[in-house]
């Protein structure tokens, strides 16, 4: 045994060392363990230390027959429930599916205004043509297949049947309106 | 320590890092007898032994992640268990020396043969002298007494915990030896 690494040690002081080296540590506390851990686990720990072990602490699953039932229902009902909401009502889709795109044209060179009106506008007269330089009016107007009546209105005042219609119907007031049966594609 | 226990350590210790607290526990049960028993010698006193040592294991794995593998994780938890110690110490405004060595001379071995199989009352009795003893140092003796020739570290452990040179940790030792064995020999402690 030696001291400060180099110099032989005395016999006292090689004796004081082996005492020393013999002093007893106190023994195991099962106890010790358990307290210091309660106090370290009941100590605030930083919050994504705890959102961590909420995520990802693997926990017991317990299940019965009619908890899983249950839960297999309302599962079921929480996939298609959706998917029926979404679907809605059963109907024809007239925006988007089976449209027919209809030129309309009228000949009215001293015209300033020409519109359509029908049952596609609740006759009103919403849809403009414009003026090409041969003094023809002309419009397109996407239909879904059925007929339709309606009329040319000439400077917003004067209603006129398409005169190249293939069909007329009366409007029971004396006129006539012009008939369009656009079919399904 | 082998490379297998040092690798179980460092498993257990990056678990904790990450959340799992449980695996702090085997690091407890691993080193709480040192712990306690280097606490119980810097301080030279039974009571408050546990309180400091929990709060030493509470305050190494608050301190977790500052632990760079630098050195051992032993010497690290020793190094904290030191600084709780002397935070208590200086808290109670600890005396210099809480034993007249008067006093001391009672616990004398008076003729028991030193070559007999030492019994356990013969433990507790060296025990209670080696208490003793400790208590009649300064503090700063006791420190290195209980780092270098009780725990057994190497001086470059012992001078980086006191935060002084290897060579005045050498010195510190030589002197803090002196004295313990002054005061023994005054207790009619035979070594």
């Amino acid at each position: 045994m030696k001291t400060m690494d180099n110099e032989p040690l005395s016999t006292d002081d090689a004796r004081l060392e082996a005492w020393l080296a013999r002093a007893p540590l106190p023994p195991a506390s099962p106890a010790f363990c358990e307290r210091a851990m309660r106090a370290i686990e009941d100590r605030p720990r930083p919050w994504h230390v705890r959102l961590r072990r909420f995520l990802f602490a693997p926990r017991p699953l317990q299940w019965n027959v009619a908890g899983l039932a249950a839960t297999v229902g309302l599962v079921t009902i929480a996939v298609v429930a959706p998917m029926l909401i979404a679907r809605g009502p059963v109907a024809p889709d007239i925006g988007a599916v089976n449209v027919t795109t209809v030129r309309f044209e009228y000949r009215a060179p001293g015209a300033h205004q020409v519109a359509l009106a029908g049952d596609f506008s609740q006759w009103q007269a919403r849809v403009p043509l414009r003026k090409k330089a041969d003094g023809t009016w002309v419009a397109e107007l996407p239909l879904a297949p059925g007929s339709y009546e309606y009329v040319f209105v000439v400077d917003g005042e004067r209603w006129v049947a398409d005169p190249h219609a293939t069909s007329y119907r009366e409007d029971g007031f004396g006129n006539r309106n012009a008939v369009l049966s656009v079919p399904s594609i | 320590m082998s490379d297998d226990i040092q690798r179980q350590e460092e498993d257990w210790i990056a678990r904790c890092r990450k959340g799992e607290t449980q695996y702090f526990r085997f690091l407890v049960e691993r080193y709480e007898r040192m712990v306690r028993g280097v606490i119980r010698r810097l301080i030279a006193a039974e009571h408050d032994v546990d309180e400091l040592a929990q709060q030493s294991f509470v305050s190494a794995y608050e301190k977790l992640a500052q632990f760079n593998g630098s050195c051992q994780f032993s010497t690290w938890l020793c190094q904290i268990a030191l600084n709780k110690a002397r935070d208590a110490m200086r808290a109670r405004r600890h005396r210099e020396s809480d034993l007249d060595v008067g006093e001391l001379e009672l616990m004398s071995d008076g003729d028991v043969p030193q070559a007999q199989i030492e019994t356990q009352q013969e433990k507790q009795r060296r025990d209670r002298q080696l208490q003793a003893a400790l208590g009649a140092l300064k503090p700063e003796d006791r420190e290195v007494i209980v780092l270098k020739y009780l725990q057994e570290y190497d001086y470059d452990c012992v001078s980086g915990m006191l935060g002084c040179t290897v060579q005045a940790a050498k010195v510190r030792s030589l002197r803090a030896r002196e004295r313990l064995k002054d005061i023994l020999q005054r207790m009619g402690v035979k070594l």
